[in-house]
């Protein structure tokens, strides 16, 4: 017997063995060439999903300033308390209803409502109460420390919160931005400069969930968000604001009312403002209360849930609009001062220019007629804007011819966008050259017939009265970083000149007698040099629809100030009165006025009397009491009132006085002195007589006859103006002597 | 020649054979004494071979039948089982015969033969062993270490709070090795089967081989410790694996293995002649086979049973053990498997079986590993994360110091690096079967062939496991895993191959 290896085995050994190995270790090779180089990425990926804890730093979105560093918008960090309901009950189940109980207390909601929440145990992320401040995410995690819960089973989750801490105002200019990065206003348009970067930390976490000893860890900070500073101007907007409100429910304007504030050198937006607009705290809330009523309306006709909820979508988004930018109005008579303004730069009219008005224009067989029906006769070129002269502009526009029109319309930025950095302006409707006849020039010239945004408008018409140049307007003065740097400023923009100086300047004549002609309009200040136009159009393409339709109007007015060197030019928009009032000048111009009134003192802007002025100036009462009838007369003199002494001179002094110390009353007024010991039962009543519907000078009279004092508010100085209001009720008994404050308004298209 | 040497009967080539051995084995001593002298001096060596000759006759007769035809081997084959039956064979009589085959070797086993005598010369201080295979030993050692250390750095910090308790174990088992593996190259690895002689004058059954002999001795004492360990074994990871012996922690089922490649080894060497046989070529094997994998299943460890099994199988194979009962167990094995898997639908199969197919789908724990073992492979690329960097030993890969350390060296060292130690295991194997192949004996043959199989199967097959080549079983990968025992024993595993090495002929 051989005891060596046989032949066979050895075959076998090196053959068949062998090469099964080696089958196999090809067979191993292949497999893990597949998994190692092939699936690397995937399989890379999961190792990564699987190690890495990556958590965001959320950027802290820019704050929006007023040009006074006013905070108009701002982020805040709030807390979201989170409960996890699977760990409670894995890691401690017999807590659960202890745990329940007392972030109950502390975050002051229903124990019953958390118990039933954490009966859902496959969940590990229940939102117990959201935005929750600094204060109780103390009061949460000092509870979980105490009572040595776990912290994983309740936490606070950081989050970010934006405010705008003065509610609804500017609204409309800043906007609101939601979770998908859609919204409005300025948090839309300057998003990418706001958001900021979001950082990350990518930690590498072995499977316990705790960091790996090796420098992993990857850290990229958060890029906080851009700041804006704004050319708005808090107090004037809220101005703006308030005035456009007293005007929407004073005048029950159905369809929202605008208004602007530029600055007429640099085309800068100091306010803007649309009312009713909407609160960026709680965009969803209806804050018209007619679209409120709407609604309540629907529900109470059994209107389905669906239809309310789109009702409301529709009436939302309306309120979201910014006014002043994406809708389109008809501009009426304040076009007349582009009209003007392109004729006197081609020189085919002159300020000694007339024309002739018999109360309807007939332009190629359609008759237009001027809003006075009786006609206005001839005027000259600056009367035709003082009477807002239909047919006289439709003579300007026809000696303009369609070429011309055509080509200034262009030239005063209404056939292109404003370029404001706002979202959604609204590109104007116009006739263009091409479709445009005598009868579509003729309209256009009064401004009847294309439809433009508001901010179009007072981009114009400060174009106009500036000096000839057409700015482009703009809200954002300046965006700083969150270290305060200056990332970009910008600089006033220059479309073009439109028209030249002169021109400019008699325009501003023009426009400023328009307002001071009679004694002055309804933006009238006294001290102020004032430059405006009203305009009243007709809603002819939303309503004009058969005889019985009922006509809605637009009342506007624009005025710029002061008006030899414009510094502001403002707009007033208040779409569909329905108190009865139609016209721009009593509705928009007491706006304009009160805004200015208010805004320029507040600017710094002092009135400069006139001599006349100065005369007609409200006076403030001295206090007399205690003086001798003499002294006390004199006293009064000196600030120009009178004094009516009731009782004996003799030795007595004066031991009351009507009105009192510190009213304001008219130049000339009468101040009862009562003199010793009369007791004031003994004073002297007077009946407030009515002057409604009076002329300034019919209602002094009427007053004076009574004893009362007057104080005159509104277009005092006009012979048109007639008494809308006064502060005391007609038939009131009042200590004779009291100041009556009587509100005037010219209600007509003049001025 | 060939002809009249296959008429000889078989009594008569036994006689034949057994005066051989003796003058052999007389021979023996003087060999050893003169191979000690002598051994550099060929003309010298020829001297011995002499009384070996006398079987050349028969080993070329077997070499020519085997190259005219098969059938011819098959008669030939047939032989042994018939052997007290020498007549000559005709065409009509071959069903008769068949059947009257089967009924006697049923009835009447051939008596037990004898085994060879072993020449044993204890300690080899001559010959060169083979420096290649010791080489890629050195390497895959010194790349396991490493490795294993920086793969159970996590586990060793997070559990000992050391983080290289594990290393510091697998370097004692290292240098414990190495001096085993030291020793068992300088050893002749006959001593394994070297009949102790007894003091009883019963010399004939050492001189046949009957005795006692440390192979024998060492599988029934690893079958013991197997017992005790089921008894007073310690559990690690909910299976009983270990047993403390002086202090010493130890794993009995390394030793197991081990032992039972010598004693196959042996047995193969020994029946060689009767391989044709159903007792001596097959059933006999399943005096080891069957308590091994009982202890093994004892200790829940179907892999180690798996792998001694196909360990075994293949070494029976080259023996060309009995061709029916070989291809019955492979049919009997398929047919078992078929039966767990769809009559008894065995979660443990069914589960591994699931997570072979959707690494990614379940969570169970086999699942699991797979799934952690992809992500890691996945994610070394070409060249790594670079050595230390792995991610995935932080507690994502379970047994990263152990049955998945692959992976690890996969993610920290990349494909390029993963590629090196599969080579190196290639090469180990190259090696190993080419000692086996050129082995002095059938015995030295079969031990190569059992080691060589044993490591790089085990290493196969974990490679395999970590990337989801093969189904989930618990196997560790050999010098790199951790395991003292283990890794000793693998050590000693490699000083026998060498040993074997020194010997061959070339």
């Amino acid at each position: 017997m051989n005891i060596k290896p046989t032949r066979s085995m050895k075959n076998r050994i090196l053959v068949v063995v062998f090469f099964c190995v080696i089958l196999l270790t090809v067979y191993i090779s292949a497999k893990l060439f597949d998994v190692a180089i092939i699936q690397n990425k995937e399989l890379s990926a999961l190792a990564g999903s699987q190690q890495q804890d990556s958590f965001v730093i959320k950027a802290k979105r820019g704050t929006i300033y007023d040009r006074n560093n006013k905070v108009l918008a701002q982020s805040t960090t709030v807390w979201d308390i989170i409960i996890s309901p699977g760990d409670i009950e894995e890691y401690e189940p017999e807590n659960k209803e202890f745990i329940c109980k007392g972030l109950a207390e502390i975050l002051d909601l229903s124990s019953d409502k958390l118990m039933e929440a954490c009966e859902d145990v496959t969940s590990r992320y229940y939102i117990a109460k959201k935005r929750v401040d600094r204060e109780t995410v103390e009061k949460v995690n000092s509870f979980v420390l105490k009572n040595g819960l776990q912290s994983i089973s309740v936490y606070a989750v950081e989050n970010s919160e934006r405010t705008y801490p003065n509610g609804s105002l500017a609204a409309s200019i800043l906007g609101f931005i939601n979770e998908n990065e859609d919204g409005y206003g300025l948090e839309k348009y300057y998003n990418e400069y706001l958001k900021g970067v979001d950082g990350r930390v990518v930690t590498v976490t072995d499977a316990h969930g705790d960091a790996m000893p090796y420098d992993y860890e990857a850290k990229y900070p958060a890029k906080d968000g851009n700041s804006l500073i704004l050319t708005i101007d808090e107090t004037l907007q809220y101005y703006l604001e308030k005035n456009l409100e007293i005007t929407v429910s004073q005048h029950k304007v159905e369809n929202r009312s605008t208004g602007i504030i530029m600055n007429a050198k640099t085309g800068a937006i100091v306010a803007m403002a649309t009312y009713p607009g909407y609160d960026p705290n709680d965009p969803s809330y209806l804050f018209f209360e007619k679209d409120r009523l709407t609604i309540a309306q629907m529900s109470a006709d059994k209107a389905t849930e669906e239809e309310i909820e789109d009702a409301k979508a529709v009436l939302r988004e309306q309120q979201w609009k910014n006014k002043a930018v994406s809708e389109l109005y008809i501009p009426g008579s304040v076009f007349k001062i582009i009209t003007c303004a392109s004729a006197l730069e081609e020189e085919v009219v002159s300020l000694d220019s007339t024309f002739m008005c018999s109360g309807v224009a007939d332009v190629a067989g359609t008759k237009i007629k001027c809003w006075n029906l009786g006609g206005h006769g001839t005027s000259t070129l600056t009367e035709a804007m003082i009477r807002s002269c239909n047919p006289a502009f439709i003579a300007i526009g026809q000696l303009l011819g369609e070429d011309k029109f055509s080509q200034y319309f262009e030239a005063f930025g209404f056939t292109e966008k404003t370029g404001i950095d706002l979202p959604g302006e609204a590109d104007s409707l116009y006739v263009s050259r091409d479709n445009m006849g005598i009868v579509e020039l003729s309209s256009s010239a009064f401004g009847q017939t294309n439809k433009v945004t508001p901010i179009q408008m007072v981009t114009a018409v400060s174009a106009a009265v500036n000096g000839g140049k057409l700015m482009t307007p703009y809200l954002v003065d300046k965006i700083i970083d969150s270290d305060g740097n200056v990332i970009k400023a910008t600089e006033p923009v220059v479309k073009r000149q439109v028209i030249s100086e002169e021109t400019s300047a008699l325009m501003r004549q023009i426009l400023e007698d328009v307002v001071t002609t009679n004694g002055g309009s309804n933006a009238y200040i006294s001290g102020y040099r004032i430059a405006g136009k009203s305009g009243t159009s007709e809603k002819l393409d939303d309503y004009y629809s058969g005889e019985d339709a009922e006509m809605r109007y637009v009342a506007t007015f624009c005025a710029a100030v002061p008006a030899d060197d414009p510094e502001y030019v403002m707009l007033v928009v208040v779409d569909e009165p329905t108190s009865g009032y139609i016209y721009g000048s009593a509705i928009a111009a007491p706006v304009v006025s009160a805004v200015f009134k208010e805004g320029l003192e507040y600017l710094n802007i002092y009135p400069q009397y006139t001599a006349e002025e100065l005369q007609q100036q409200d006076v403030t009462v001295p206090y007399v009491g205690g003086y001798n009838s003499i002294r006390a007369e004199a006293l009064l003199t000196a600030a120009g009132l009178k004094a009516e002494i009731i009782g004996s001179t003799d030795g007595t002094t004066v031991t009351g006085q009507v009105p009192g110390a510190g009213a304001i009353m008219p130049n000339g007024g009468t101040v009862m002195l009562y003199m010793g010991d009369i007791p004031i039962s003994d004073y002297k009543f007077s009946t407030v007589p009515n002057v409604i519907g009076m002329t300034v000078a019919e209602a002094n009279k009427a007053m004076a006859d009574e004893g009362v004092n007057i104080c005159v508010t509104g277009a005092s100085g006009s012979s048109d103006a007639k008494a809308i209001s006064q502060s005391i009720t007609a038939g009131s008994s009042v200590y004779r002597g009291t100041v009556v404050e009587v509100n005037f308004l010219i209600n007509n298209e003049t001025g | 020649m060939a002809q009249t040497n296959g008429g000889l009967s078989r009594e008569q080539q036994n006689e034949l054979y057994r005066t051989a051995v003796n003058k052999t084995a007389k021979a023996d001593k003087q060999s050893g004494r003169l191979n000690d002298v002598i051994v550099s001096k060929p003309k010298k060596r020829r001297v011995y071979e002499p009384p070996v000759s006398a079987a050349v006759p028969e080993k070329t007769d077997v070499k020519r039948t085997a190259r005219q035809s098969d059938n011819t081997e098959k008669i030939s084959a047939e032989k042994p089982a018939a052997k007290q039956k020498h007549r000559k064979t005709t065409i009509g009589d071959i069903a008769a015969e068949k059947k009257d085959k089967a009924i006697r070797s049923l009835l009447s086993r051939p008596k037990c033969p004898d085994a060879p005598a072993v020449e044993c010369t204890w300690l080899k201080k001559r010959g060169r062993f083979d420096m290649p295979l010791f080489t890629v030993v050195l390497i895959l050692l010194v790349m396991g270490i490493v490795m294993m250390s920086s793969a159970s750095y996590a586990y060793s910090l997070a559990e000992q709070s050391d983080s290289f308790v594990y290393m510091e174990q697998q370097l004692q088992g290292a240098i414990i090795g190495f001096v085993a593996l030291c020793f068992a190259s300088k050893l002749d690895y006959h001593a394994y089967i070297k009949p102790w002689k007894r003091k009883s004058k019963k010399k004939y059954a050492a001189e046949n081989g009957n005795g006692l002999n440390a192979a024998k001795v060492a599988f029934v004492f690893s079958c013991v410790l197997m017992i005790a360990v089921y008894f007073f074994g310690e559990a690690v990871n909910d299976a009983k694996r270990w047993i403390t012996i002086f202090g010493v922690q130890f794993q009995p089922s390394e030793l197991l293995k081990i032992a039972a490649i010598l004693l196959v080894a042996y047995m193969l060497q020994r029946y060689y002649e009767q391989r044709r046989d159903i007792w001596y070529g097959f059933l006999k094997y399943w005096l080891v086979l069957i308590p091994a994998s009982v202890f093994y299943l004892m200790q829940r460890h179907v892999s180690a049973m798996l792998i001694i099994f196909a360990i075994i199988y293949v070494m029976m194979f080259v023996g060309g053990s009995h061709r029916g009962g070989m291809i019955s167990l492979i049919v009997l094995a398929v047919v078992a498997l078929a039966m767990l898997l769809f009559v008894f639908k065995w979660d443990y199969l069914t589960e591994r079986l699931q997570s072979f197919f959707e690494p990614f789908s379940a969570t169970q724990d086999s699942t699991y590993q797979t799934s952690q073992s992809l992500i890691t492979i996945g994610s070394g690329g070409w060249f790594g994360l670079g050595l230390g960097n792995s991610r995935q030993k932080y507690f994502y890969l379970p047994e990263s110091q152990n049955d998945f350390v692959f992976s690890i060296i996969c993610e920290e060292l990349g494909f390029v690096g993963a590629m090196t130690v599969i080579l190196l295991f290639v090469l180990f194997e190259c090696r190993g079967f080419l000692i086996a192949a050129k082995a002095k004996d059938k015995f030295g043959s079969f031990v190569a062939l059992g080691i060589t199989l044993q490591i790089g199967i085990q290493a196969l097959l974990n490679i395999g496991v970590a990337c989801n080549a093969i189904p989930n079983t618990g196997i560790s990968l050999p010098f790199f895993s951790y395991g003292r025992t283990a890794l000793i024993i693998q050590m000693f595993e490699v000083g026998i191959l060498l040993s074997v090495s020194k010997q061959s002929d070339t």
